[in-house]
């Protein structure tokens, strides 16, 4: 059976009724970004996505950038951010590298909370860079 | 005084003649008006609850609060959370052709140091309490406590009852980083009013 290469994952971002986060994954470099608002009309099927995606990519044993800049995200959406880190930890604990930047608004102190709390849930290291 | 009283519908119009003009078999646009007109009222909703509905107040609050960035965030993220708790749980519900939508309140007031962002909507008696026992034990509990129970419960496997993370309360008492303040009336045997305000400080 023939293997289809993995293709890169490019969500737009879109704030109507729900706000969509813009999402690249680059199938090539490793290199992920999660970026603007996350408040979604069916959330466990959109992370669901971006998981199986990272699923399909580590196959490969190569590496993983990973990029959070969410401005905005609801707690449904905490959840399926916290299952994306879980795996991320998983993968790492195997021995392949991973580096995960979370940026955070420098006035936005719940926002780092968020993060430092993902932190401590994944045991994930991650760095916390404000802008 | 006669119920029938055809300029009854007009109640809200003759305000120099309510005792004359009294709907008492209709909806008293006059009373409802009165209590929302208060200058502390900032956004008033009573109704069906929908992601459309949301989306717009949700919005609106952005523009309020855009000068104050810092309190428009908290404010929009405990009116998702709060008003996501209505569109999901609310025991009250519409039906419009092929459409069922859950019922509920919510205000935003304005006062001289703080706003306050309150919900209510009907809840079976039947869940009366571990609302209410949950809303106990959040507000028993320290910002760092708080964090760590947000932690544990996001940690669980979603309940098949849970449309979300079942942290919304939790993290509106974070986020507002005040106690949430509950109230609930029995109505009858079946359903209880049940409304939470939290206080949010400039």
């Amino acid at each position: 059976m023939e293997n289809k290469p993995l293709e890169n994952l490019e969500i737009e971002g879109k704030s109507s009724t729900f706000f969509i986060p813009t999402v690249s994954f680059n199938a090539q470099t490793g290199y992920c970004k999660i970026e603007g608002e996350s408040y979604l009309e069916n959330t466990w099927e959109f992370y669901d996505k971006l998981t199986n995606w990272l699923k399909a990519y580590a196959e490969e044993k190569k590496t993983v950038t990973f990029n959070f800049k969410l401005t905005y995200f609801n707690t449904s959406s905490s959840k399926g951010i916290l299952d994306i880190l879980f795996f991320l930890k998983e993968y790492e604990a195997e021995g392949n590298p991973v580096t995960v930047n979370w940026y955070y608004p420098e006035d936005d102190e719940d926002n780092l909370a968020e993060a430092e709390d993902f932190i401590a849930d994944s045991e994930l290291e991650m760095n916390l860079i404000p802008y | 005084m006669n119920l029938d009283e055809p300029n009854s519908n007009f109640a809200f119009l003759s305000v120099n003649n309510t005792q004359n003009h009294t709907m008492d078999t209709g909806f008293n646009l006059f009373d409802y008006y009165h209590l929302t007109r208060q200058r502390e009222v900032m956004i008033a909703y009573k109704g069906p609850i929908t992601d459309v509905i949301m989306s717009e107040i949700s919005r609106d609050i952005r523009t309020k609060f855009a000068n104050v960035p810092k309190i428009g965030r908290k404010i929009f993220s405990i009116f998702i959370e709060l008003a996501q708790n209505i569109l999901y749980y609310s025991a009250e519900e519409v039906r419009f052709g092929d459409y069922v939508d859950r019922v509920g309140g919510i205000i935003l007031l304005e006062y001289s140091d703080h706003y306050a962002l309150a919900c209510g909507n009907l809840v079976e008696n039947a869940n009366v309490q571990d609302l209410v026992d949950n809303c106990h034990k959040i507000n028993s509990l320290d910002k760092d406590s708080l964090r760590e129970y947000k932690r544990e419960q996001r940690i669980k496997p979603s309940s098949e009852k849970s449309k979300g993370a079942g942290i919304g309360l939790i993290h509106v008492a974070i986020t507002a980083e005040s106690p949430l303040e509950i109230n609930v009336q029995e109505l009858n045997e079946q359903f209880s009013f049940f409304s939470l305000t939290v206080k949010i400080y400039k």
